[in-house]
Parts: C-alpha cells; structure tokens; sequence
C-alpha cells in the first residue's frame, strides 16, 4: 500500500479546535478540516497536495509557503456569481460549507490539455511572444492574440454584480505597527505603555508571527505563552487598537498607509460586509512585517512535495500536518535545521539535511546531530525521483559539481531553505532604497535612504522597521532591534515609557550561503527545469537568456521574463532572481539594483477600493427641489453632468419617448410648457471690482450692464476656446448674478476662484456659488403671461419687464425674481425664489396653468427648440476645440475691451483664419431623413491617408415637430458662405444629403420671444 | 421628511429643517471685522476651524475671509440687514443662504460614522465639542461638528441630500460596526 504523501497527526495543532469538523468543497469533492485550519492546511491534512497548474506550462503545483507569499495555491472561493479567483488557499480560513476550486486547467486538475505547453517548452522561452507570431501580419488580431488571450490568465471573473458590501474608514493615528510578530508586539506595546495611540495590525488570524513555531522560550516561559500575555496585555488598553486578518498593502506619499482588513472574507449571497479599507495618516510608522523564506533552485523543484522549511514547521505545529513520514531537508544555511528538529520531535523521519556549504558549526546543526540525523555537507539536490504521480525521492550531488547523482534518497516530501530576506515592501513603496547585506546573504532597509514621506518631515524621521523586518534574523537580535525602535519612536514623539527586555538564548548562527543554485555548476539542460519564479513560470534559463539577448539590467530582466511580477511581486523570486543575474554576469551582489517593489503588497479586490461608492452610492445624483415630483410625473431620467439629473421627457402611458418629446416641444410653441432650470449654476460676483473681474471673464462687456438687466455672455479659456455661457444678471451696484451651464456651476465657480485668488488677488470681490439655493422654474410659451398675472404678479407686461431684463416680484406668496430670458425662442418667464419653496410655486403654476393645458417639457424638448432658433448649446455645439466665432457669435465678443480670458489666443493665425468649420443650420434634402449627430460632410477627393475629404460635422439634429421636418445644426468649413449648398454627409445607413441654410429655423425675427 | 429620525443601526439620522443660514465673507482675521460681525450676531467669534454659539445662534469659521451664520429662520432677514450695517466700513458680502445647503443631526456612534467618510482626524484628541470642520464624507463636500460625545451635525448641498441621507443610513448599519471610537451599540 502507498503511504500517503500528508497527513493529520493525532496530536497537536496550535491553531486547529479538534472538537469543532468543518465540511467544505474542493473541486467538488467533500473535505473535511477542523476549526482554524487554513484551506491549505486542510487540504495537506487530507493529502491534497495537487492544487493548481502553473501559469504558463501548466505544470502540477503544490503548496510551497504557509502564508502571504505562496506562490502556487491560487484558488477560486465560492461558485458561481459568488465566486472570486486567484485567493491564496494559505490566506484562506475555511468554513462550513465552503466551495473551493482549483484553476488554469481543463478539463481536470488531474488531467490537464494545457500541459501540453510543458512537452514545447524548449519552444516558449522568456519573450518567445515578442519574437513569434509575426507573420502573417493580421493573423495576430484573428488568430494569435485570441487563441493566447484564451489560454493566458488565471482564474474565471463572476459574471454578475459582487453583492459584497465594502467600506472605507479613516484614521490618524500617534503609531501604526505594521506586523504582529514579536518584534511589532514589543514596539506596540511600549507605545501602548506611553500613552500613545497606537495601531497594529497583522495579515494572519494569529498574533506572534513566527516566534511560537520557531523558538522555545522567552524570558523562562514558552515563546507562545509570552506571546499571549503580551498580546492580552496589549488589548487591557484603551488607547490600542489590534487589527488582525489585516494587510497593509501600501505605502504613499505625505505619510499615507493603505490597509485592507478582512472582515467577513468569504463571498456570500450579498449584504455582508466583506472588507474595510483602513486609510492612515500615522504620525509614525512601524514596519515589522517579518522576513520571507527562499527556495532554492535545482532540476525540477516545482514538483508537489517540495516546500519551503518554514512551511513545513508551520503545517506541523500550528496545523499537526505531517508533510510525509520521510522528509529530505536541503539548506544553504542554519536556519532550515530548524525543520529537521521540529520534524524529529514529531517523531517523523529526516534520512538527511543536505547542507549546501562544507561546514556549519551552529548551534542548530549542534542539536540536529545530537537527534542523531545525518548531516551531509556540500551536497545538492541535483534532481526528483518522480513516482506514480507523486514525489518518492531525491537525487543528491555535489554542490560543487554539475550535476551527478552521487546517491538517491526515498522521501515523501523535502523542505529546501534557500534563506531569508527581510519583508521590505513597504519599506520600498516610498522610494525607501535596499541594501545588500553579505553576512545575512539578503537585501535589507537601508537606514541611509528611507522612504520619501513628505508630510513634513524625513522619511527616516517617520518610518522606522523592526526585527527581521530590519535584517535581524535572530530571536535576541529581534527584541534588542525592537526594543531600540520602541525608543526611537517614543523619544520621536516625546513621551517615555519602559520597554521590554526579556531574556533568550543567544543561538549561535553560522553565516549563511547566497548560492541559491543546486548545484553551484547546475547545466543547461536542467537549468530549463529547475524554476525561480513559480507564479509566473520563469526559469534559471529564462534569466540565462535575458542575459544572452542583452536584457542585463535586473529591470529589464524582470521585464523581459515577468519574473517577480503578478500578485505575487517576487517574494519568493525576487531574490534568487537577482542572485542568478549577478552570478551570470560575475558581479557582486552589491552591484546589482533590486527591482522596486510596488504596492500592493498583497492583492486587493476592486471592491474593496471602490468602497461603499457603488451601487446607489456610486456617484451622488443631484436632486432639484422639484426632482420628486419628476419622478411621480413619468420623468424619463436623464444623467446630465455636475452629478444633476434631470428628466429627459415626461412619458404618459404607453408613450414613446420621441413621441413625449414632440409632445412637449410643440406645447411650448402652440400653448405653454413648465421647465424646471434649477441646475442652472448661479454664481454670484459681488464687490467693488466686480465688473473689472467679468469683463476679464466673459468675452463681451459686463461691466455696463444696467442694473436690472440681463446680458448674455460667453467665457473661453487662456486657449481662446469657448468653455460656459449663460446669461447674467445685474443685481446691484456692486453685484451680478452669472447663470452657467448645468455641468458649469461647480467648475466655472473654481474657474472665477483660480483667477481671482491667484492672479488678480488684488481685486476687491467675492464669488459665491448659490446653485443649490434657488429653484428656478422656466414657464414658456405663448400663454405663459397669462398664467404668471393669474397668480398675481404685477407688471408682467413686456413694457414693465422686456425682454433681457429682470425684477422682483411677488408671485401669490412667494418672493421671486423673474428672469425675462429665452432658451426656447418663445415669450419666457425664468423664475427663481428659494429652493425650499421651488415645489410649491411649481405645483401652483401647474394649477394655474391647468385651462392652458400647461405640461411639464424636459431637456430634450428644450433642446428641439433652442435648435429651431439655432441656438448653440455648450458641449453639443463645441467640444473644446470652437471660439465664438466659429458660432456665429462674434457680437459676443468685445472688440473694444483691451484684454479678456482667450483674447491673445483668438488673434492667432489658425482661429482667426477664415477657413474654419463654422455653424450653420442643415436642412436634409429629404424631409425626415435621419441626419445623425456626428456625421461628416464629405469633401472632394482625400487626405494623405486616403480617407474622404472632411469639411464638416453634425453637432445636433432633431425632428422638428412644429416645423414637421429633421433640423440639424453643423459647423461646416466656410459655411455661412455656402448657404444654399447641398452635401453628402456619411452615415452609416448611407450618405444623406443636406442643405446649408441659416441656423434660426424658426421665427427669424423674433416676434414670439419679444411677445 | 423634516424632523423624522430614520434608525441605521449604529446611529440616528435626523434631518433639520427650519434653521436659517447667513453667508458672511469678510475680512474676518482683522480684528475689527471679526469683532463687528461678533456684536452684530451676538455671539463669540469662532477661532479657525471652529464653530461658537450656543444651540440657537452659531457662527461657523468657515475659511479665511468666510463664515457661517446659523439661527432660527425667522431671525435671518434681520441679521442680514445688521451684518450689512455692521460691515459697511469693510469689504463684505452677506447673503441669505437659509436654502444653499442641508442640516443633518446624527446621534450614535458618530466619530465611527463620520471617519467612514471624511479623511480629517474626528478623533477625540483632535475634534471635539466646538470644533468644526469643513471637509467630505464619501463623495460629497461637508461640513460637520460635534454637538455632543455622541452626536453631530452635518451641512451638505442641499441637492446632495437624500444621497447624504442615505449614505448615513448605510454605513451605519449594525453589521458594519467598527467600533472604534465607540463601545458596541446595543442594537
């Protein structure tokens, strides 16, 4: 019978309650795990070691880590619409009735077509997509880039909507302690003991880090009840806040720190929520994220059985995992002795610690003899004995040699320790800089070059690392090295307090190796299978041909072979990576840059970013006094810009859309319509120099306007382009009131703000946006007189209020300024009162107004018939790129003032020249042929390119109902010369013919809007 | 709905109606300016980034050359008029904006509510009764400050007020609880 590769021992187990069996899913088939397993030590505990396929060659993978940087167990969580890809199954805690599955292959795990990627490796080499698929040329859109879409990626998104829920909170905070190991609990504590406002926080469920797993005793008790009192004391205060299943996943500029904490983290059938982001403004920063194991890299290392000697220690005593009953421990320093001992003392079986230098004469190896296991020096792993779909053994060689098995070991499984390196991510999020420390064979935080901050202080000032964090790999050197960072960040602050100094075993630690080559000589052959980067399928030889074809920089090797890309960032490869470079190329380590690591530290959901801004609350929907009665009167709801929502139309029953449209725009012309203008930005510009300040604003004079009166006016940018209009208001001597566009109100105020704040500072005036403090209610038609007299008001009269000016005037009950102003072409009354009265004086005009069958239009309505008078509209008519002129405005624009916004740039050649595309109004040769906004007019011949000549665009086109016939307005190369003209305007239905004709389609003289 | 208080867990959401609101720009670090305004409003006058009164009559500073007036509506027409004539000998503008934004009071657990929302410090230490800031929540511009340990008053856009509303509503749902700055809820 086969022993199995994994299994639970039966005792044991830091982290799991044998009392409380949880039943999950994997690929369908029932498992079953104990209360605080993580999916992959379940998964292990049932010897499941099979759990993905890798990236690019399909290969069969198995757990490597035990947390945040495996590498291989990508998983999917949850089925269906609930499901979310690539999770990291050591990341995972499992629950009842939890459905998990593995990824990237088909059609099983077990038996997978992609492999087939692994048969032609030799033939997909780093970059083999920048070299093949080259010819022929339009095959890559049709054939290649699909068929490699297809079969790159890893996991499959839901379909539907996360029904999550997700949130943000903000905090400021004296410290924030990233990691809860020893070395974050100690600083965190003596913080805590001072008085200062302290958070920590920690990735995994657990406190301690990997204290309890790998040392005996602090200060005479076990390392993990030291822990636990420190963590108990730590939660007695007030002023500390713990936050485990918590990453900080980034680090930015001005002393910003992003963290994500995993609240309810598994997908659910919605309204849970799911995740909080923890955005920090730490007045100091603690990064004590610990340190990462290395692999070592030798013929066929990938294989399902081969794990990191961390892991291996963690799955035994957090788990009681049994990685097999034989397990082969190959190192290159003291450290991974570590395993061998915590194997042996669970009664498993090491036949051998294959050490990679020719002595060690540290304290760990001195207790490894003394368990009588077989130390061999100078030996390699050269290569697997692959069995019946698992691991059976090893082939050991020299390290010094090339490759020959000098002997073969039975094994279920082999823990490899290629090193640590300090977890500096967040260290170099900032532009904190790495060194290269010999003795420790690792990159560290170079105390020399901290991270930028910004917020008024060094980056060395505010960010202080911890532990092994800071390259101090030892149990004594890690709480001397937090104990001196507590000071640090506490004479920092200014405060004092005690900090913790417990007593351990000073371990004696031989220097560790930096040759993560198994063998030193490793050949061509065997470098092709021996990986470094195994998220992201990159080889020795994918490195050895970066460096063959000049991608010599570790920059452009990362590049050129993805290595230390993707979710993983290299922390398992990064290292080894550069390692390998340095050695191809015979430098030193100390030469060699390592690549920047960036945030985030660990994948992020979209969801969680996006906050709780989704779903309704997605973007904030402006509402006008008036929107809820719209939305009980049919409106058919339009988003318009500023966050406004307006109704596009009011549908009745079994209405169509085009139908309401014709419906209202023909009620403002034959009797009367209801608009509700609130959105309307209302700026107010009121001081001494208010009229010097317009008159730079707007491009004609405002200054002499009469008060009283309206004048309408036009604003361009420095470039000379127009960017708002509306019509503006003389309220007082000192004061005028500036109508924008809808989508202006907010942008036109800054506007007005940024050249009077930061360039004519020394005016004397204030603006103020009071948008939201009026409703404004347009009532416009022919009867709209009678019905404003029937509510009372007096002097409505055009000899009392003409045309382009306005009053106060009581309207029944309400104090008003009406407006005599025009965007219909029709005898028009714009009213304003406050905007918590706007309902009521709206539902008495509608009362009112009932015997002239008065009816709400919407915007579309008012765009049909601004377009009848050919009126532009800012944003159909102009796009950025159209002056003034180019509309037909030049009366707008002042001739005689000396300066305004846009002026210098109007007088360069290009706008003034007479050849620009101009408005006119368009008349489809056939009546109601469709003229679609956007069409261009065709010109005669073509460009450089080949193309069909343009010489003109549509910018609106309505059914005219009152003129029963298309209108379109168009800015057209030389138009108003061409009026009587016919062109061909390209469409896709085919090209449609158009006359040019005077943009005022309607009532040219104006008899209607002056009534 | 004026006055209803609406249940969202963690907190209370109340929207104010009826408070009047005075929009005052000025000059207001000259002394004499701060002082006329102080006299003419009858009340202290607020240090930047706060807000000084008593329940019926505050005055907010809003920024360097504004702030705001809050009191009962009926009084604002009168207050306008006095401002105006307190401020002659000074550039000044003063406005009736009783309409501009909306009043929102939230009891509860309000610094947990507020810090889901606004990236300013609402920690005891640095935001307390009589302080006032004017910031965001979520997406929207706001001003807000404590009335008591466990309530707040928040100003929005008026038209971004059903979404504020609503807003509160969410975040403050009993499963979202942090429970920060606030011992757990009873709900």
């Amino acid at each position: 019978m086969e022993t199995k590769m994994s299994t639970r021992l039966v005792e044991g187990g830091r982290f799991i309650d044998r009392r409380q069996t949880v039943s999950f899913q994997f690929n369908g088939k029932q498992v079953s795990g104990f209360a605080g397993d993580s999916l992959a030590s379940a998964l292990l505990a049932d010897d499941r070691y099979l759990i993905g396929r890798s990236f690019k060659y399909h290969r069969k993978r198995g757990l490597v880590a035990s947390g945040s940087d495996e590498p291989n167990g990508l998983v999917t969580i949850g089925e269906g619409n609930f499901a979310e890809p690539n999770r990291q199954a050591t990341m995972v805690e499992i629950h009842e009735g939890m459905k998990a599955s593995s990824q990237n292959h088909f059609p099983s795990l077990e038996w997978d077509i992609g492999a087939m990627a692994d048969m032609i490796a030799q033939f997909l080499p780093a970059g083999f997509y920048y070299k093949t698929f080259m010819r022929p040329r339009r095959a890559w859109e049709y054939l290649f880039e699909p068929v490699l879409r297809h079969a790159a990626g890893l996991g499959k998104l839901p379909r539907q909507r996360d029904q999550s829920e997700y949130e943000h909170f903000y905090l400021h905070i004296d410290l924030l302690v990233v990691g809860g190991g020893i070395a974050g609990l100690t600083v965190a504590n003596a913080a805590a003991r001072a008085g200062l406002n302290v958070l920590i926080m920690e990735q995994m469920p657990h406190w301690g880090g990997r204290t309890p797993v790998d040392h005996d005793q602090i200060d005479g008790i076990s390392a993990a009840d030291w822990c636990t009192n420190l963590v108990d004391e730590l939660a007695t205060h007030d002023n500390v806040n713990m936050l485990n299943r918590t990453t900080a996943f980034g680090v930015y500029d001005h002393g910003y720190v992003l963290a994500v904490e995993r609240v309810n983290d598994h997908p659910q059938s919605g309204g849970v929520l799911r995740q909080r982001i923890w955005r920090l403004r730490p007045a100091r920063m603690v990064i004590a994220t610990g340190a990462i194991e290395r692999p070592l890299c030798f013929r066929d290392n990938d294989e399902p059985g081969i794990m990191l000697a961390s892991a291996i220690r963690d799955y035994l005593k957090n788990f009681a995992v049994s990685p097999g009953d034989r397990t082969v421990v190959a190192v290159n320093n003291d450290d991974g002795y570590r395993t061998a001992i915590a194997l042996a003392e669970a009664g498993l079986e090491v036949p051998a610690v294959l050490d990679s230098r020719m002595e060690s004469d540290g304290d760990l190896p001195e207790r490894v003899r003394a368990l009588r296991i077989n130390i061999e020096h100078g030996r390699a792993l050269s290569g697997i004995i692959k069995g019946k779909g698992r691991l059976k053994g090893v082939k050991v060689g020299s390290q010094a040699g090339e490759g020959a098995t000098l002997k073969e070991i039975d094994c279920e499984s082999v823990a490899v320790s290629g090193g640590w390196s300090p977890a500096a991510h967040l260290w170099s999020h900032c532009s904190g800089k790495l060194i290269w420390d010999e003795a420790l064979a690792a990159f560290r935080p170079d105390p020399k070059h901290p991270p930028v901050n910004g917020a008024g202080m060094s980056g060395a000032e505010w960010v202080e690392t911890a532990g092994a964090a800071a390259g101090n790999l030892t149990l004594d050197q890690t709480l001397r090295d937090a104990k001196r960072c507590a000071q640090t960040i506490l004479q920092g602050l200014g405060v004092s307090g005690r900090v913790l100094q417990p007593k351990v075993n000073k371990e004696k630690i031989a220097p560790p190796s930096s040759n993560c080559l198994s063998p030193s000589g490793i050949k061509k052959e065997a470098r092709a299978k021996a990986w470094v980067d195994f998220q992201n399928d990159v080889k020795v030889s994918d490195l050895d041909l970066a460096n063959q074809e000049g991608y010599t920089s570790s920059e452009h090797a990362k590049r050129y072979t993805t290595l230390g890309m993707a979710t993983d960032q290299g922390k398992l490869s990064n290292v080894n990576g550069l390692l390998i470079l340095a050695k191809t190329r015979g430098l030193e380590m100390k030469d060699i840059s390592p690549t920047t690591f960036r945030p985030p530290y660990t994948p992020v959901t979209l969801g969680a970013i996006a906050g709780d801004a989704r779903g309704p609350f997605f973007k904030p929907c402006r509402k006008t006094p008036m929107d809820d009665w719209h939305d009980k009167n049919g409106a058919y709801w339009e988003p318009v810009s500023a966050g406004w929502r307006r109704p596009f139309c009011y549908l009745k029953e079994n209405e169509k859309i085009a139908d309401a449209v014709n419906r209202e725009a023909l009620r403002v012309r034959q009797s009367v319509g209801i608009f509700d203008a609130s959105s309307l930005g209302k700026l107010v510009v009121s001081g001494p120099d208010s009229g010097r300040f317009l008159d730079m604003i707007y491009t004609n004079v405002m200054s002499n306007l009469p008060i009283n009166h309206c004048r309408y006016g036009l604003m361009c940018n420095e470039n000379g382009f127009l960017i708002d209009d509306g019509v503006v208001a003389r309220l007082d001597e000192m004061s005028f009131l500036c109508h924008t566009t809808t989508g202006g109100s907010d942008h036109i105020h800054a506007w007005l703000e940024d050249w009077l704040q930061c360039e004519w500072w020394n005016l004397k005036l204030y603006t103020a946006n009071l948008t939201d403090q009026f409703a404004q209610i347009v009532v416009a038609g022919p009867d709209a007189r009678q019905i404003i007299e029937k509510l009372g008001a007096a002097d409505m009269d055009p000899e009392s209020l003409p045309f382009m000016t306005w009053g106060e005037r009581q309207i029944g009950a309400f104090n008003t300024r009406v407006f005599r102003v025009s965007f219909s072409g029709e005898s028009s009354f714009e009213i304003a009162l406050p905007a918590n009265q706007g309902l009521d004086l709206w539902n008495e005009i509608l009362d009112a107004g009932e015997e002239f069958e008065i009816e709400p239009y919407g915007t579309e309505a008012l765009h049909v018939l601004r377009a009848e008078k050919g009126y532009m509209m800012v944003g159909e008519e102009t796009d950025g790129t159209v002056i003034p002129q180019d509309l037909g405005l030049d009366w707008a624009v002042s001739k005689k003032k000396t300066d305004f916004l846009g002026k210098r740039a109007q007088e360069r050649s290009f706008l003034k020249s007479q050849a620009r595309w101009k408005l006119v109004g368009l008349e489809t040769v056939e009546a109601n042929a469709e003229l679609p906004i956007g069409s261009l007019a065709l010109g005669i011949g073509s460009d450089e390119h080949g193309f069909s000549k343009s010489i003109g665009r549509v910018t609106s086109s309505y059914h005219s109902p009152i003129l029963n016939r298309t209108i379109a307005l168009g800015l057209v190369e030389r138009g108003p010369e061409r009026v009587g003209e016919v062109l061909q305007f390209s469409t896709k239905e085919g090209n449609v013919a158009a006359k040019i004709v005077s943009p005022v389609f309607y009532d040219p003289e104006g008899t209607q809007l002056n009534a | 709905m004026p006055n209803q208080d609406l249940i969202g867990g963690g907190c209370s959401v109340r929207r104010l109606t009826g408070r009047g609101m005075v929009m005052i720009r000025a000059p207001i670090n000259k002394k004499a300016v701060a002082e006329a305004i102080s006299r003419s409003f009858k009340v202290k006058f607020p240090s930047r980034g706060q807000i000084a009164g008593h329940a019926n009559r505050e005055l907010a500073w809003m920024s360097i050359d504004e702030c705001l007036g809050l009191l009962p509506i009926d009084a604002v027409s009168d207050c306008v008029a006095e401002l105006r004539g307190a401020l002659v000998d000074h550039h000044h503008w003063v406005a009736d904006v009783s309409a501009l934004r909306a009043e929102f009071e939230i009891s509860g657990q309000v610094r947990d509510i507020l810090a889901k929302g606004t990236p300013t410090d609402v920690s005891p230490k640095n935001f307390t009764i009589g302080d006032f800031r004017r910031s965001r929540i979520g997406q929207l511009a706001a001003a807000f400050w404590m009335t008591a340990e466990t309530s707040a008053r928040i100003l929005c856009r008026r038209s971004e007020s059903t979404f504020l509303q609503d807003w509160l509503l969410a975040v403050s749902s009993s499963d979202r609880a942090v429970n920060f700055y606030h011992p757990p809820s009873e709900h």
